[in-house]
């Protein structure tokens, strides 16, 4: 049993077709072997009923001994074919009398004499049966009969169906390897190819093969839904090196940027403590310059800490009724330094949107917009515009700097993202993520846009009304 | 003539008891008569002895089963038939043109060979009950002399 599961399906195949020929064949042999057998049977019958009735007749030929008669009597038996012979003995086993038909074989030789007269009997040898047959009268045993009929008609038929069963065969075996060629054409080479498709996956990794067969039936289906996984699994297992080599890229940045200011810190602190109590005005800047590199670490740390609650799905937000323009002026208003830093100018246009929002998350917003402009702003002047329109109100941030390639300009906004290197401008590369979290949790969208000109533009829409979340 | 009553069966009434004799008779000069005779001696008919009787009144043929006819009963031949006519007596003779007359069988030389005629008219009326496979052998002759 464990071997037919290991065979092939093209040889359990096979092998259940042949046993599906192979069993009309058998039954086809016993009835041949019956067949033959009754005729067997009825030959012998036959020519027992012959002889018989010649010993009837011919005991009287022996009675009276008389030969002539008895071969007159012998010759009624030339209208039977199959007899090739009837022979009469005496009552002590000499010739009698003699018929020879047509059929009798050249070169048989008719006993001249039999030792013991035989009893009554019958056999077949080879094409030949052979009858013995007392002939007897009132109780008087004047001779013996024999007689030989010929068994061709057996023969024959037994030829027949050897005939029959060696083409049977010669069919069943010829279908057979046509079967099999079929099945290897329509089953086994196709189920092979998607093995070694599936064999060269394991061991190269290469998720862009796939199957070559197409055709409508069950492997066809089998190929296409195979190629359909080494397609999804190779985009996944691309995402999911993306998505490591994002993060591994992001712990560096992260790394770097906690680092800067860290060691900002350390330097100042080493600073101000072999300052001279009397240097007050440079104590006053150095206080100022580790005042700023706090916020800058509060800011990147609280930055891993809205990822970890967006991540963990537990951005909450606390909803108040406020206007939207006094928030993003006093923003403004919070870069005044780093605008001087920068060069660039902001133009505030403000009309009161009022809505109901996160102050907190709003001004993170906003902040990030800002900041962004002025980062990649490239000293240019920047405008930032608040307007209502009908339900909802529109934030738009525009600078002219280096602005972001069209490519990039829905990827900005996935976790670790950033549209330009690391090492010209700082940052994790999560505000933009962050700002778009916190957006669609007020129920808006944000889209970055091409400027005319130069820069780019960012806008955030959001709902006027608390809507209920679905 | 041994062989011609295994062929030839005899009314149940023909012999007056289980072990009666099988009588054969004879008329007339005949070559057979000492066969006959050491036929009695050694054999048997239907299972039963054998008694030789020598004809000269036709009243003896009475009790006979067999009646052997020699040539020399020529003229006296309707006479001896007119006795056994219409009885199971199977009556043989030698001489040509005798079964055309009546007798039963008729022994006749062909080619050094002994064969016989049968009157099967006559044959009928006797009672007696040939078998076919004799009359296959014998030949059959119409009995002119009874017309």
């Amino acid at each position: 049993m464990t071997g037919w599961r290991r065979a092939s399906i093209r040889s359990k195949a096979i092998a259940l077709l042949l046993a599906g020929a192979l069993l009309p064949l058998t039954v086809i042999s016993a009835l041949a072997v019956r067949d033959v057998r009754r005729i067997r049977g009825r030959i012998v019958d036959v020519s027992t009923l012959l002889a018989s009735i010649v010993a009837e007749y011919s005991a009287v030929d022996l009675a009276f001994e008389d030969p002539e008669a008895a071969e007159k009597s012998l010759r009624g038996l030339a209208a039977v074919d199959m007899v090739q012979a009837a022979v009469l003995y005496d009552g002590e086993g000499k010739r009698f009398a003699t018929y020879t038909g047509p059929g009798l074989p050249r070169g048989a030789v008719i006993p001249a004499a039999i030792e013991v007269p035989p009893e009554s009997r019958a056999k077949v040898a080879g094409d030949q049966v052979e009858v013995y047959r007392p002939v007897e009268y009132d109780g008087t045993r004047w001779g013996t009969l024999l007689l030989w009929s010929s068994a061709a008609p057996m023969r024959d038929r037994v030829n027949e169906y050897l005939w029959g069963m060696a083409l049977v065969t010669f069919a069943v075996v010829a279908g057979c390897l046509i079967m099999a060629i079929l099945l290897r054409r329509g089953i086994t080479r196709p189920i092979l190819a998607v093995t070694r498709v599936a064999q060269r996956l394991a061991e190269e990794e290469d998720y862009e093969i796939r199957v070559a067969h197409a055709g409508p039936d069950e492997i066809g289906v089998l190929a296409q839904a195979f190629n359909r996984m080494l397609a999804e699994t190779g985009r996944r297992q691309r995402e999911t090196r993306e998505a490591i080599r994002a993060r591994d890229d992001f712990l560096t940045i992260a790394a770097h940027e906690l680092k800067t200011p860290l060691t900002s810190l350390k330097l100042q602190q080493q600073f101000l403590a072999g300052l001279p109590p009397e240097e007050s005005e440079t104590r006053q800047r150095g206080l100022e310059l580790v005042d700023r590199q706090i916020k800058r670490l509060e800011k990147l740390v609280g930055d891993l800490l809205d990822v970890s609650r967006i991540t963990a799905g537990r951005l909450e937000l606390e909803r108040s009724e406020l206007d939207l323009a006094p928030l993003v002026r006093e923003v403004v208003h919070r870069f005044e330094r780093d605008l001087a830093r920068s060069g660039s100018t902001v133009t505030v246009t403000t009309a009161p949107v009022t809505g109901t929002w996160d102050p907190l998350r709003l001004d993170q917003v906003v902040t990030n917009l800002v900041s962004n402009a002025i980062k990649y702003g490239a000293g240019q002047p920047i405008d930032v515009t608040v307007e209502a329109a009908g339900a909802t109100a529109r934030l738009v941030v525009r600078d002219r700097g280096i602005g972001i390639d069209a490519a990039d300009l829905e990827r900005i906004f996935g976790r670790f993202e950033r549209a330009v290197s690391m090492y010209h401008f700082g940052g994790m590369g999560l505000g933009l993520y962050i700002t778009r979290q916190i957006v669609e949790a007020h129920g808006g969208t944000i889209r970055a846009e091409p400027a005319p000109t130069a820069g780019s533009i960012f806008i955030v829409e959001l709902p006027r009304d608390v809507r209920p979340h679905p | 003539m041994e062989r011609f009553t295994r062929f030839i069966d005899w009314p149940a009434g023909a012999f007056a008891s289980g072990d009666a004799p099988f009588v054969i008779g004879v008329i007339g000069e005949t070559a057979v008569t000492p066969h006959l005779r050491r036929m009695a001696q050694k054999r048997t008919i239907k299972g039963r002895t054998i008694e030789i009787r020598s004809i000269v009144d036709l009243e003896e043929l009475d009790g006979c089963h067999l009646v052997f006819i020699g040539h020399d009963v020529t003229p006296a031949l309707d006479e001896v038939l007119a006795a056994t006519g219409r009885r199971p007596v199977l009556t043989v003779a030698d001489t040509p043109g005798f079964a055309e007359r009546g007798v039963l069988i008729n022994l006749y030389l062909d080619r050094a060979r002994v064969r016989f005629e049968v009157n099967l008219d006559a044959a009928k009326r006797s009672g007696l009950k040939f078998s076919a496979k004799l009359l296959k052998l014998g030949r059959i002759v119409p009995a002119k002399a009874r017309q």
